[in-house]
């Protein structure tokens, strides 16, 4: 049974355990793959901290353009965050923005890597 | 035949009687639990704002501004009214949701489906079944 913990040491603890479920079927091979092409499309929650701090100073939303959630993030750049708050909220709550992104990534690429072997 | 959901998150195997409400009880504030740690604060949130958009009057300009742009200094940005104009929507007037700000109804769908999709995913995370993908 492929290990996300060798193959992926970097992962956020939840993450590390979501990916484990989707890998636990998968063979050696088909996990590296897995493990290849989910690092180029997984995001860091520091980037996503970061890029929200942003919006603290000049321009608010850029994080959830990253996040692939172009609504919210229109929403967020012509109010300025939602008046702040969304911005202070999305800063406590990053990691969790960070690893619904992931987890629907992670979901994707497992469903590729078992379509195509 | 057992509900797979509670079985697959650990809760007692009750058999279905009515003297056993107490622990069905427990099961159903246990999911709930699990459902509020996997969400987090955030869709809560939204819910509160639009029901606090829904149940004060916009058309009493009040006294506190909350809006930190205005704060700062900046008198007219571009999304400024567009909590007057949730608020209007949310009362039914939909004249006056579009004069505050004419993005107003694509920001309450924009939030209601926030919401919607966050709950949805919560649950398909907390729900442990495996079979649509395997």
């Amino acid at each position: 049974m492929p290990s996300a913990m060798q193959l992926m040491p970097t992962l956020q603890p939840d993450e590390m355990v979501y990916v484990q479920g989707l890998i636990k079927d998968m063979t050696d091979t088909q996990a590296q793959q897995f493990a290849s092409i989910y690092y180029s499309r997984r995001k860091d929650p520091q980037t996503i901290l970061l890029t929200c701090l942003l919006g603290l100073i000049i321009v608010a939303g850029v994080h959830r353009f990253l996040l692939g959630q172009i609504g919210m993030g229109l929403l967020y750049l012509f109010t300025g965050g939602l008046c702040l708050i969304g911005t202070i909220v999305d800063l406590i709550n990053h990691k969790r923005l960070t690893f619904e992104f992931n987890s629907a990534a992670a979901q994707q690429v497992a469903t590729m890597v078992k379509a195509s072997n | 035949m057992h509900d797979r959901r509670a079985v697959s998150i650990g809760v007692v195997r009750s058999p279905r009687s009515d003297d056993r409400v107490v622990p069905r009880i427990f099961a159903v504030v246990r999911r709930a639990g699990l459902f509020v740690r996997g969400a987090g604060p955030e869709p809560f949130l939204w819910l509160f704002s639009l029901i606090v958009l829904a149940s004060l009057d916009p058309a009493t300009v009040g006294g506190i501004i909350l809006c930190p742009l205005r704060i700062a200094g900046i008198e007219h940005c571009p999304g400024c009214g567009l909590g007057r104009s949730v608020s209007f929507l949310l009362h039914g007037d939909i004249v006056q949701s579009l004069r505050s700000h004419l993005l107003g109804i694509p920001a309450t769908i924009l939030l209601l489906y926030r919401i919607a999709s966050m709950i949805k995913t919560v649950h398909e995370r907390t729900t442990n079944d495996r079979s649509a993908y395997a």
